[in-house]
């Protein structure tokens, strides 16, 4: 019912580093939407500047870092989270919009019972007793297929596996109900088939509570299990956005294609895979014109000095290329 | 060539000063295989399955528990610590992490020199045209460029291309390369893979490619080995352990592959997944994957299954025996 309305939207969005080199242009003029109940994917390699976008949203960012120009707006009421002052940026982060993150165990207390951590944002936000989030804490394990779940709150982060760890990552950012979940790259530091596991589970949580989800990852292959709509990231700028039936069928960005066939898959035969030549760019001197023009097999001398707009192909579909449009 | 027979690498666990310890870890246990000149094995696994440790075995990095490795008919886990070094010219590895596997201190110059150095008897200027023609071959063109650079002014790729450049510095006749390319950005990969193919085409060296990733063994490698908690599961050609695998295992990880296809990937058919991988430290009785397989019977809680061959494979699961 809500799928045609937004629940955030980030426009022109730039956020730099300042680092002993100089300025890093980490994420440079980005814009986007997310919809209700949509599963957005933001995809791109290290240094892309997709966690640094992520991070943005809920405002985690580290000290050398600033936003310094653009808007991110939660709706329905329009809050624009660039602006917000700490405090009810606290209220937002956990309640309205939740966070997994890559590494479980950097994430998580090593000295903390996983009940209590749990527990923790149970108590800020919704002001209930201790026993009662608790008891919450336990429900919410046995949602994400934890065997023992009431024996497991009493345990500390170490006697769980990675990907015991995980969920209970996952049960934290569910556990007041957010209607944004963004996640860092979730499954990145987990085994294949524990991976599949848990990406099953959040895929089923996000259908259930219609929650809208960021995926951000460079693992093309589970966008495409999980995700509607992709946006693809090269050097801090967004290169093409689509439909993720759309993108992976017909690509048009030429680091999209590229992208997409230096993945090795076993639907491939031998021989296919193509890499991109060259490697991503340093973000303090980004080449003029178009970022991906060291790299593009089609490049010509327009893109060497003027840098393509993200122009809209279709719906929702929009690519950033002198080649298109 | 290669022959890897009942190899194992136990390590001790909670060891007292004095006496023994009564854990062992079993990293490797009882693996054999055959490599013949020119083939393509890819060693298949998910962490703690002990690829790397065999790897490591074969190359006699470290010591193993028992087993027999032949090189070239020699058993290379009898010879003394002289012989053993004036094979490992014939014997190279590439690592995972080229960052941690390069000097941080030394010119990319002096790097690849230090090989011939080491072990030929080749004048400086011979070796200079020597590491020119080697980072020819490895693409980083024109090799002038790179000579006086640090490892860390390269790329990843970049960096892992010197290493593939130093493993093949002399011929050597087999290469191990562990998780090449797992370390580098999806775009580089690809570089990587094709620069592993060519060589592989241009020398007909044995290769042996280590990864957790099937998709990647299968653009490289003819044969594959399937390892699970330091056991092999199932051993055969990779084209038919892809298209039909044996072992339950093995089917698991091909079905929770990521597809990078929106359409087959939401169509196709998952095995369920139950729980975790265990730990080696306190591996279930009997077959190790049994709390995890769909079809685990009574007899697969009691003992592990032996080694079968089935259609030209080799498998251990009770479904087949």
């Amino acid at each position: 019912m809500f799928s045609s309305s937004k629940i955030l939207e980030v426009s022109n969005l730039y956020v730099q580093y300042l680092t002993l080199q100089g300025i890093v242009k980490a994420v440079d003029g980005v814009s986007f939407s997310v919809g209700w109940g949509e599963s957005f994917a933001i995809v791109g390699e290290s240094g892309s500047g997709k966690s640094t976008l992520a991070f943005s949203v809920i405002r985690l960012l580290p000290e050398n870092s600033r936003i310094v120009n653009g808007k991110i707006l939660l709706y329905p009421e329009n809050i624009d989270l660039v602006k917000l002052p700490e405090e009810e940026m606290r209220k937002i982060r956990g309640r309205r919009i939740g966070m997994i993150f890559q590494d479980p165990m950097t994430f998580l207390n090593p000295v903390m019972r996983i009940g209590d951590q749990i527990a923790e944002a149970i108590i800020y936000h919704q002001k209930c007793s201790p026993t009662e989030a608790k008891r919450k804490a336990v429900k919410l394990l046995e949602k994400l297929r934890i065997p023992d779940a009431s024996d497991v709150v009493n345990r500390y982060p170490h006697q769980l596996s990675g990907g015991m760890k995980q969920r209970v990552v996952i049960a934290m950012a569910i556990s007041c109900n957010p209607q944004l979940l963004i996640a860092d790259e979730p499954t990145t530091a987990l085994d294949v088939t524990v991976q599949a596991e848990v990406l099953e589970l959040l895929k089923n949580l996000i259908n259930e509570y219609n929650m809208s989800l960021i995926l951000v990852t460079h693992d093309l292959g589970i966008v495409a299990e999980i995700c509607d709509r992709v946006a693809i990231m090269y050097a801090g700028k967004i290169m093409e956005i689509g439909d993720v039936y759309r993108l992976y069928k017909n690509p048009k960005h030429p680091y999209t294609i590229g992208l997409l066939n230096a993945v090795p898959t076993i639907y491939k035969s031998k021989n296919e895979i193509a890499g991109i030549k060259g490697s991503p760019p340093n973000l303090i001197n980004p080449p003029i014109g178009c970022r991906f023009h060291p790299r593009c097999p089609y490049v010509f001398d327009k893109c060497k000095i003027y840098e393509p707009p993200l122009i809209e192909i279709s719906k929702s579909n929009y690519v950033a290329c002198w080649l298109v449009g | 060539m290669l022959r890897v027979i009942d190899v194992k690498k136990y390590f001790p666990v909670g060891t007292r000063i004095f006496g023994k310890s009564r854990h062992y870890l079993k990293a490797v246990d009882s693996i054999s295989f055959n490599a013949f000149q020119g083939d393509s094995i890819g060693i298949v696994g998910e962490s703690g399955s002990g690829k790397t440790t065999l790897a490591r075995v074969i190359l006699r990095l470290i010591e193993p528990t028992s087993g027999e490795v032949y090189f070239n008919n020699i058993n290379i886990l009898k010879l003394g610590r002289r012989e053993i070094w004036k094979l490992r010219p014939k014997m190279q590895m590439v690592f995972q992490d080229p960052m941690a596997s390069l000097n941080p201190r030394k010119k990319i110059k002096q790097i690849l020199s230090q090989v011939f150095e080491i072990h030929t008897n080749l004048t400086r200027q011979e070796i200079l045209e020597r590491v020119i023609e080697l980072l020819e071959k490895v693409g980083l063109t024109p090799p002038e460029l790179f000579l006086d650079r640090y490892p860390h002014e390269l790329s990843g790729g970049q960096r892992q291309r010197i290493c593939i450049a130093r493993a093949i510095a002399l011929n050597p006749e087999l290469l191990i390369a562990d998780e090449p390319v797992s370390a580098l950005d999806v775009s580089v990969r690809g570089q990587i893979v094709n620069l592993l193919l060519d060589i592989y085409e241009q020398y007909r060296i044995t290769y042996i490619v280590i990864s957790h990733d099937i998709a990647l063994i299968k653009n490289i490698c003819k044969n594959a080995l399937v390892m699970y908690l330091g056991k092999m599961v199932e051993r055969g050609e990779i084209e038919k352990i892809i298209n039909e695998p044996l072992h339950p295992y093995t089917q698991l990880l091909i079905s929770t592959i990521p597809i990078p296809d929106p359409e087959i990937a939401r169509k196709r058919k998952r095995v369920s997944v139950i729980g975790d991988i265990p730990s080696l430290l306190n591996p279930p009785r009997g077959c190790y994957f049994h709390p995890r397989c769909p079809y685990s019977m009574d007899k697969c809680r009691l003992e592990y299954p032996p080694l079968v061959e089935v259609d030209d494979r080799l498998v251990s699961c009770y479904l087949y025996s």
